[in-house]
């Protein structure tokens, strides 16, 4: 089984949509795919279609003190995965996370994927935001590839050896960096990512995200951008980004 | 099963049912309903007479019709029916199989027997055949002198005897049907051992055919038939030269790998690149400086030089805004040559590549050309192809740019390769890298002959340097534009070549090899074949005019030896160079050059210090179709002239004395063929359209169209040149024309963006002219498309090795296609008469019968069979 960890390395930098798109794209490839969303936004489930007003995901069900698995849902396109689910308080949210709290439930995420009953070559995507709590971290540590989102911006440059700190704090796991957002007719993302494939090397994909509108109207049509604009080069850019990504899970380090 | 039996009323109206007369009401009702009105839905028959009879309106009647009817009838009993043509290939022209008239077909389906279940058989064999050979060659006796030479002697010895031997009509024949029988079966193995036999088979039949020549069929009695046959002999001999040259020259392409420079770029040499330019737009030459400037080198170690004999301002300009080297001289002496040479007194880098001002050099030039120089110390000349992407004029006039190799693509593909291994690759005047030192010690690029070039790099030669060809096409340029430039350029060079004969000719002196001295010896010899072929092209007329036997044997006999020597020639020509010329097609371009470049090559024999040169005109524009009349004049006497010879030799066949007939169809025979080649020259000299300046140029590459409200497309580009693209976008989009737009194109992993305005759209396909916003995003337009590193190496893809019947075909109707355009513009040009012959051609071809019309679908078919 395959664990990716999802993260930006900014607000906004795009992690949730990669984390969309990814499952769908690795799903495209043949591959079982399950995708959680560990972010209390609770949007991923947006690109899957899913109604606003439905409020259920993990965070209420493990409140209300019933088995996770019953909070997944699956697409219309056949997508599987979990939403975060909507607290109405901080309190509530507070309340989930302090579920995790050590030493109570250390091993959850590793045990909750040991129950599952999928090929050995399925994926699990998992967006998780900043900053680290103790879950969030639990499920860092269990992914084996870890993926940062960079916007093209003079702070995502200047964090990006501080977000390789905190993403590996062991060696199993391989680290990627994504850029997102790309607009090649700004010198500035010319200049971004020149910088970051020197710091970086091989852990910076050699595939970015375009700066697509498509990929906005897409989310706002509650769609992917491969059902909504499938020759867009956004789907094209996340199509190959799925495939580097997949193709030798091991091999980039930074 | 059995069926009720049918009345023969009911019969009968179920077929005029079918064929439209609706009888439900009654008989009289019935033929009333056809005479007087339209039947619901066209009937099946009517289909069936509009197809079969496309030029005849039945609901117009015309008295006419009562021959043209008949006349059509007897079309359709005796000519097969077109069959739907299948969709026409990509760039495909007139001599597409699937546009020939469908009842020439059967007769031209040659070629296509030849890869049946025999071929495949004769593959196997071939394979076998070629293991026992290899198999042979390996064993160590062969290591040892004494018994080389041994073999080498009774080689020499059968060879000789195969030559001299004389053969009555019959054993000749068989001889030429065995010997054609090796050839068949030679041809098929792969490699260069194959080649080599194949080689030497057709040096024996050829040197027999010249020595059977010289010493049976002149008439030493009759002086003028003497004289006829010894200038024609002089001319075979001329064409029996340049073939054993050739074949020394391309027996074995060296196919020289590119070396990789040191990881250290420390240690890579300093070079300077000079661009000279004499009258060329600025246009033209700032894509080859901007190109220049991004080649892939460490920039400390790399100067350009811009060396302008115009001495024009806005070079000046140009050339300090994107900080390149400017250098003029006060005067012009010795064009090109000396231009190179003052550059090189104010320049100091130790290695020097020269392009000529429209030769846009990819990224990967010097990494490309410069590894063998750090190889080998005593190498002085790295020579790369020179690739053009604009069509020459014989190939837009033929319509055959990128399907049939051009005259560059033999020389550059092959000629050079061969070279190269006789250490005789020549310097052809770009594109190419010289180390400075060697250079200088010969003085500099040579200024005694119009080609520099080629003289400097056999100076270089006599002086113990070597030189290297890397076929690989690191540059591209312009291709001359009209067929005037493009003999200009010719002329020019075998004026040159012959200069260099006289000054230096390279079977004499000292400091070459053999080998070196047949590649440059045949080089030259090459340009002296206009004589020759013109010969070639009048020789029949002796006979067919004014009776002479210039070859004075039976015609079985000049068949029996004429036809081996010729074909066995061709078929080890088209075993060698079949990817890059195809038979046939070669004709044409010598042909057409021949009358240009006699005068000039004997002026410069004869006084190789003549008058000056012109200046290959490039990058012009063609405004209207035209028919160049002072080009194809000579052609047009020569055709006249074959026409008389070709009416007296049917006079005679007619009146003439029978035992002379079989000597006169073979003139005639000759005479028509001679007719072909002039008409496809006269082709060559009706110039098409040429409009656009900047050259579009297909190109497959990734695109990223940028729609005005953000979103972006994934597309591939179709074309692409200077002033704008055309894109394939991968979805419809709502753009309109002169919507603003860019496009992302990639150098390497570094995309950039252009602006665009839409110029046209169609449903796959949108049409841009690029708003380029200063030299920078030019110099980025250059690097993405023709200065990338792999912007050329595809060019031939998908395009198969020679296949001779199938060339035929096409030439043969070249030259058809050559007389209809002549008869064209003869008729335009007599305006009043045009008009009344075209009314009169118009009159003529009204009572023709048709072709029948495909079916529109098979249904109908069907219900007629």
């Amino acid at each position: 089984m395959n664990v990716i960890s999802i993260t930006g390395a900014s607000g906004g930098a795009g992690a949730t949509m990669l984390a969309a798109h990814l499952a769908v794209s690795i799903g495209q490839q043949g591959h079982r795919t399950l995708a959680f969303d560990f972010s209390p936004f609770n949007t991923l489930r947006l690109h899957f279609g899913m109604d606003w007003n439905v409020t259920d995901g993990l965070a209420p069900q493990l409140l209300a003190g019933k088995p996770w698995n019953e909070a997944a849902w699956r697409s219309p396109d056949g997508i599987d995965f979990m939403p975060y689910g909507t607290l109405e308080h901080d309190s509530a949210r507070q309340q989930f996370e302090a579920l995790f709290d050590p030493p109570r439930a250390a091993r959850w995420f590793s045990d909750c994927l040991a129950t599952l009953d999928i090929p050995d070559d399925a994926w699990i995507i998992n967006d998780v935001p900043f900053p680290f709590t103790p879950l969030r971290a639990q499920i860092v540590a269990a992914s084996t590839i870890r993926v940062a989102v960079l916007a093209p911006d003079a702070m995502s440059s200047s964090n990006a050896g501080r977000i390789a700190d905190s993403l590996r704090p062991d060696t199993n796991a391989s680290l990627r960096f994504v850029l997102n957002g790309y607009d090649a007719s700004r010198d500035l993302d010319h200049d971004v990512r020149y910088l970051l494939r020197a710091q970086l090397g091989n852990a910076l994909a050699p595939v970015v995200v375009h700066r697509d509108e498509s990929l906005r109207e897409a989310l706002a049509s509650k769609q992917t951008v491969f059902d909504y604009a499938p020759s867009s080069q956004a789907a094209s850019d996340l199509t190959r980004l799925a495939f580097w990504l997949t193709a030798a899970p091991q091999s980039a380090t930074a | 099963m059995s069926a009720a039996p049918v009345d023969w009323r009911t019969r009968l109206r179920w077929l005029l049912t079918r064929y439209g007369i609706d009888t439900a009401h009654g008989w009289r009702m019935g033929i009333a309903s056809l005479l007087l009105r339209q039947p619901n839905g066209t009937p099946p028959w009517r289909h069936w007479l509009a197809r079969h009879f496309p030029h005849i309106r039945f609901d117009q009647p015309h008295p006419g019709d009562l021959l043209r009817i008949p006349l059509q009838l007897l079309w359709l009993a005796l000519v097969r029916p077109a069959r739907p043509a299948p969709v026409l290939r990509r760039g495909s022209r007139w001599y597409d199989p699937a546009r020939w008239p469908a009842w020439l077909r059967p007769r031209l389906a040659l070629p296509a027997l030849a890869h049946g279940p025999a071929q495949a058989a004769m593959a196997q064999y071939g394979n076998r055949a070629s293991t026992w050979i290899t198999r042979f060659a390996d064993l160590s006796l062969w290591q040892r002198a004494p018994v080389r030479y041994l073999v080498w002697g009774i080689a020499g010895v059968l060879a000789l005897l195969c030559v001299t031997t004389p053969l009555d009509t019959v054993s000749q024949l068989v001889f030429a049907t065995l010997i054609f029988a090796l050839v068949f079966v030679i041809q098929s193995i792969q490699g260069p051992l194959a080649t080599l036999l194949l080689i030497s088979l057709s040096i024996v039949v050829s040197s027999r055919y010249l020595w059977w020549r010289f010493s049976t069929t002149l008439n030493w009695d009759q002086p003028l038939d003497w004289l006829w046959g010894l200038l024609l002999l002089g001319a075979e001999l001329h064409t029996w030269l340049i073939l054993v040259f050739g074949y020394v020259q391309t027996a074995w392409p060296l196919q020289r790998p590119a070396v990789s420079l040191p990881q250290d770029t420390s240690l890579w040499p300093a070079v300077d690149i000079f661009i000279p330019t004499y009258n060329e737009p600025l246009d033209l030459v700032r894509k080859t400086i901007l190109a220049a400037r991004e080649i892939d080198y460490p920039a400390d170690r790399l100067n350009i030089y811009v060396l302008d004999d115009g001495r024009r301002e806005e070079y000046r300009l140009f050339a300090g805004s994107v900080g390149v080297h400017y250098l003029t001289r006060p005067d012009n002496r010795h064009a090109k040559a000396g231009n190179l040479n003052h550059a090189l007194a104010h320049s100091h880098g130790e290695f020097v590549a020269i392009f000529d001002c429209d030769h846009i050099p990819t990224r990967s030039f010097l990494q490309t050309s410069m590894g063998w120089f750090l190889r080998d110390r005593k190498l002085a000349l790295v020579q790369t192809p020179h690739h053009f992407y604009s069509a020459d004029p014989f190939e837009r006039n033929l319509g055959t740019f990128r399907v049939v190799p051009n005259e560059g693509e033999l020389f550059y593909g092959l000629i050079q390769d061969g070279n190269d291994f006789w250490n005789a690759a020549f310097f052809c005047g770009s594109c190419a890298v010289l180390r400075r030192e060697p250079l200088l010690e010969v003085g500099g690029v040579a200024v005694e002959t119009v080609t520099e070039d080629a003289h400097t790099a056999l100076r270089l030669h006599r002086a113990g340097y070597r030189s290297a060809y890397i076929k690989i096409p690191q540059a591209a340029g312009l291709a001359t534009e009209t067929l005037s430039a493009h003999i200009g350029q010719r002329i020019r060079w075998s004026r040159g070549m012959a200069q260099i004969f006289r000054f230096d000719n390279p079977f004499f002196g000292k400091g070459l090899s053999w080998g070196q001295r047949i590649c440059y010896g045949n080089a030259m010899m090459h340009f002296f074949g206009g004589i020759p072929r013109l010969v070639f092209l009048t020789s029949p007329l002796a006979f067919l005019l004014f009776h002479s036997y210039i070859i004075y044997a039976p015609p079985v006999m000049v068949l029996a030896y004429a036809l081996l020597h010729m074909g066995v020639g061709s078929m080890t020509n088209s075993h060698i160079q079949g990817r890059y010329r195809y038979s046939f097609w070669g004709e044409l371009y010598e042909t057409v050059l021949s009358w240009y470049i006699v005068r000039p090559t004997a002026a410069a024999l004869f006084n190789p210090r003549g008058s000056a040169f012109n200046v290959t005109a490039k990058g012009g524009l063609v405004e209207h179709e035209f028919f160049d009349l002072t080009i194809s004049t000579p052609f047009l006497s020569l055709i006249a002239l074959n026409g008389i010879g070709l009416a007296a030799g049917i006079a005679r066949s007619v009146f003439g004395p029978p035992e002379e007939i079989a000597t006169v169809w073979l003139n005639m025979g000759w005479t028509f063929y001679n007719l072909l080649i002039l008409g496809g020259a006269i082709f060559v000299a009706s110039e098409a359209r040429q409009l656009r300046i900047s050259h579009r140029v297909r190109m497959e590459l990734p695109a990223i169209l940028h729609l005005p409200d953000g979103r972006l497309v994934r597309c591939t580009t179709e074309d692409v040149s200077m002033g704008g693209a055309a894109l394939l976008p991968a979805t419809g989009t709502a753009i309109r024309t002169g919507d603003t737009v860019a496009v992302s194109l990639w150098r390497g992993t570094e995309e950039y963006v252009f602006p665009a305005r839409v110029i046209a759209t169609s449903a796959t396909r949108l049409r841009l002219h690029w708003q380029l916003t200063g030299t920078q995003q030019e110099s980025a337009l250059v690097q993405c498309t023709f200065s990338r590193a792999d912007a050329w190496i595809d060019w031939t893809r998908g395009r198969p090795a020679d296949r001779p019947l199938f060339n035929l075909f096409g030439f043969v109707s070249s030259g058809v296609s050559g007389y209809r355009r002549l008869g064209i513009h003869l008729l335009s040009r007599f305006d009043s008469l045009g008009i009344r012959h075209a009314g009169s051609l118009q009159r003529i071809s009204w009572w023709l019968p048709r072709q029948p019309l495909p079916p529109l679908n098979t249904d109908h078919e069907t219900s007629i069979a």
